[in-house]
């Protein structure tokens, strides 16, 4: 018997069939919570985000649809679905229960009421630092020479890389979404030798919500992490604390950075700092990542914690006299009662307790308890609910808020609304608008396609080109001039400067692709499109937040695919990781040039915006199939942080284009310099290793000449063509180079290049994209991917050949 | 072949060793491609 999960517990959260809920709230219209419905994870993360009873939100925006919509809560912007919203009670709030603006900024916090229960003096407290401070009496120092590890937690969208670059001097990409998906790294924080940062992914609190939560809290938790860096957005202290207290609960020494004080002070709010210090039990410093301002400091008390193994003071947030005490008691009884079990596991017995009352499976598995114990267990939560009047993981979400409102009531000074909400809310009066936020999100993606193709991308690529063409024939005319072996002299000209080459020549298109997707993210604009076309894509069986994945996609399949960690529902991650490589990525930009400026001159721009919607459309078709076999099951919640919009970051941006650049040029002179070389070896040899004339009889033209029949019926039916898609399976940008190489253009007719371009768009993605999906959902869904694409791409192609023969 | 071809051949044979090389230093130390861009990159042990 074990532990019941919290959801099987609504009988005291359900909401009443005639109660106001958020979904009837009209626009403006502020109210407070009194109970929160729903089950399972989907409710822990609504309670994380601070959707709890007593919470006071205001209804802002709704989405153009009606649907989601946009909440003000605890200062900050949050989305949910109108099916969600029907979940949570609200009730009209009472006099002065919402508080004014503007009613605390400035005020010192010196007069409001101070809770005697938290510590009432403000002497500087001295943790995590030497000197006079350092108490020797406990002191338990690593052996020296030990390396500190350390992670970097922190909710979304906190500054969390930005001080990971500060702190390494790394070039992580920054983004301006919850979640998004950059490469994260270990790095060695400067000037400190012996020590490792881990910049963890963003999560919101230690609930298994997630596989970046569960993930997390093991990497925190294994024996080689040393300390913890948590980072919190000051600017909105009280949900961000949340994670905190969670954090605090595993017992690794940690420091506290309150990121973005420079906005709080600016906004006219400020943080007593040693008080909040004193109450936690841990080394609090104000820092603003951005500016590297704190960050020094941080790094000694980081240091100073993790050498001397100083862990928090207090990891015990529930006060006996909140609400008669019920959660204090059951609590305590829980540590006790698991102890035992708790420290052969090696989980702090605090935490394991909470996770077990909130029904963490993956603790209560851990904790291997007997029946009779769960059995008990079971009845201290019972009484604990019974008394509280709130079920189980509502209780402990209430608990954390309880004591974190005491705190800030001590120690903050809350800023007035923020001018950058004030001018994110403007603007999105706009982006977001009921009429504006669609066409103006189409004009985005078409404005970007048409500047990355017609305006910059093909003016540059083609100065390249000519550059690599002169280059390549310069080098020709001297190895005729040194009577180099005419094999030797296809081999560089044809193989190296017009595969290789080639390829190269497109790095600006790719480049200001990246460019342009960047700026979006970096803006905050993609947060806002997957707000607004969260209500099409559940028509289709998706979430909003797969519109993040997807567009990734149209630069690269694998982060587009990794980016699908984001979705917290399994399912959604599958659709979206099955629709993703749907997406034409950034790689394929070169096969599309390629054939539209041989075949349709001056049109390439027209060319590509058909293909990105022949993509999306097929993608939709196969998104309505999947919603159609799997019976219609409606989407995973949409519940999201808007964050405010903010000027594009120069350097992130430059970081970013680098990144690719580097990368695009890293794949060409390696994968598809040596794909090249092979594919013209095999191209240019027979089996008895005679050189060839035009590839005819060679080793290629056999092996492809098998699979060409299949091809025939697209009018694809040349070895030539079939030897350029094979290449365009280990990198997609070597089919251009295997195109020139083997001269492919010679062989193809305008309705030809139609049903190239269209088999190019939609079959199989590379074979990283295909790791990337294995790796996500296995070996089966990977091989699916392969001969799925690869059987609609011919269903396409055959149609879209048919139809220019017709027409052309 | 004169020695010039073969010159040229064995540079470019050393650049493509130099390649597949580089492939699988890139793969043993960074991961696999299938990490790029994913958040968990470096935390996660699957």
């Amino acid at each position: 018997m074990g532990i019941a999960p919290s959801h099987h517990k609504v009988y005291l959260c359900g909401v009443k069939q005639n109660g106001m809920t958020i979904d009837k709230l009209e626009i403006g219209r502020a109210a407070v919570i009194e109970k929160v419905g729903g089950e399972g994870a989907v409710r822990m993360h609504f309670l994380d985000m601070g959707l709890i009873p007593g919470a006071v939100l205001k209804v802002v925006a709704k989405a153009p649809t009606g649907d989601p919509i946009q909440l003000l809560i605890s200062g900050y912007a949050l989305t949910l679905r109108k099916s969600d919203a029907a979940d949570i009670e609200v009730r009209d709030p009472l006099p002065g229960e919402i508080p004014e603006e503007s009613e605390q900024a400035g005020k010192d916090v010196s007069t409001v009421g101070r809770n005697t229960w938290l510590h009432d003096h403000n002497a500087h407290p001295g943790l995590g630092e030497g000197g006079k401070y350092h108490s020797r009496d406990h002191e338990n120092p690593l052996p020296k020479g030990t390396v500190l590890s350390f992670a970097l937690a922190g909710q979304q969208n906190c500054g969390k890389t930005t001080l990971f670059n500060v702190l390494t001097g790394s070039n992580q990409h920054v983004g301006n979404f919850p979640g998004v998906t950059v490469d994260r790294k270990d790095g060695v924080i400067k000037g400190h030798p012996y020590t490792s940062i881990t910049d963890l992914p963003g999560i919101y609190s230690l609930s298994p919500y997630t596989a970046e939560e569960l993930v997390s809290r093991e990497f925190i938790l294994n024996p080689d992490t040393k300390g913890l860096i948590n980072i919190v957005d000051a600017s909105n202290i009280e949900r961000n604390l949340y994670l905190t207290l969670q954090l605090m609960e595993l017992g690794v020494p940690m420091v506290l950075a309150l990121n973005m004080m420079d906005e709080v002070r600016g906004n006219g709010g400020s943080i007593r700092i040693n008080e909040m210090e004193r109450i936690l039990g841990i080394p609090v410093v104000g820092i603003s990542a951005a500016r590297n301002e704190g960050v020094d400091e941080l790094v000694e008390h980081a240091v100073h914690v993790a050498r001397y193994q100083e862990a928090p003071a207090r990891n015990d947030f529930c006060g006996k006299d909140d609400h008669g005490g019920a959660v204090h008691r059951c609590l305590h009884s829980v540590i006790h009662l698991i102890e035992d079990h708790a420290a052969a596991a090696g989980i702090p017995a605090r935490f394991a307790a909470t996770k077990l009352i909130e029904g963490d499976d993956w603790v209560e598995k851990a904790l291997k308890l007997t029946a009779p114990e769960c059995e008990a267990i079971e009845q201290i939560i019972s009484t604990m609910e019974q008394e509280r009047g709130l079920d189980r993981t509502a209780a402990i979400a209430d608990m954390r808020y309880t004591f974190i409102r005491k705190l800030c009531a001590q120690t903050v000074v809350k800023p007035r609304e923020s001018k950058e909400y004030r001018r994110s809310r403007n603007i999105d009066k706009v982006l977001t608008g009921r009429w504006t936020a669609i066409p103006i999100f189409i004009a985005i993606m078409a404005l970007v396609i048409w500047l990355t193709i017609d305006v910059l991308g093909a003016p540059l690529q083609g100065l390249l080109d000519s550059g690599i063409s002169a280059l390549g024939a310069t080098v020709g005319a001297l190895l005729a001039r040194w009577n180099v072996s005419p094999a030797v002299q296809s081999l560089v000209v044809d193989a190296i400067f017009g595969g290789v080459g080639a390829v190269c020549s497109f790095v600006p298109i790719i480049v200001i692709l990246f460019f342009f997707l960047s700026m979006l993210e970096d803006s905050g604009y993609m947060a806002r499109v997957a707000y607004v076309t969260d209500s099409f894509l559940r028509k289709i069986g998706l979430s909003g937040r797969s519109i993040v994945p997807l567009i990734i996609g149209l630069g690269c399949s694998v982060p587009g695919v990794m980016a699908s960690r984001t979705l917290p529902s399994a399912r959604d991650r599958r659709k979206t990781i099955l629709l993703t490589p749907f997406m034409s990525c950034s790689a394929k930009l070169p096969i599309y040039a390629f054939l539209s400026a041989a075949f349709f001159p001056g049109h390439g721009g027209l060319v590509l915006v058909c293909l990105y919607l022949l993509s999306i459309c097929t993608g939709i078709l196969v998104a309505l199939i999947g919603k159609h076999v799997d019976g219609g099951s409606e989407a995973a919640p949409f519940v999201m942080e808007l964050p405010n919009y903010r000027l594009p970051q120069l350097r992130n941006v430059g970081h970013l284009m680098w990144d690719k650049t580097k990368d695009f040029l890293q794949r060409a002179f390696t994968v598809i310099f040596v794909a090249t070389l092979v594919i013209w070896l095999l191209q240019s040899f027979s089996f008895r290793f005679e050189l060839v004339e035009n590839g005819e009889g060679s080793m290629l033209a056999w092996v492809a000449g098998l699979l060409a029949p299949l091809f025939a019926p697209l009018g694809l039916g040349d070895w030539r063509i079939v030897t350029a898609f094979i290449s365009g399976f280990l990198a997609k940008e070597s089919v251009v180079a295997t195109m020139e190489v083997l001269g492919v253009l010679g062989t193809l007719s305008v309705a030809t290049a139609v049903s190239m371009l269209v088999f190019s768009l939609l079959y199989t993605p590379c074979v990283a994209a295909i790791a990337a999906v294995k790796r996500e959902l296995g070996g089966k869904w990977a091989l699916f991917v392969i001969v799925f694409q690869c059987l609609v791409a011919w269903v396409v192609s055959f149609g879209a050949y048919r139809i220019a023969l017709l027409l052309l | 072949m004169n020695a010039a071809s073969w010159i040229i051949l064995a540079l470019v044979l050393a650049a493509a060793a130099g390649a597949f090389a580089f492939l699988v230093h890139r793969r043993r130390t960074v991961g696999s491609s299938a990490c790029n861009g994913c958040a968990l990159k470096g935390v996660c042990r699957k």
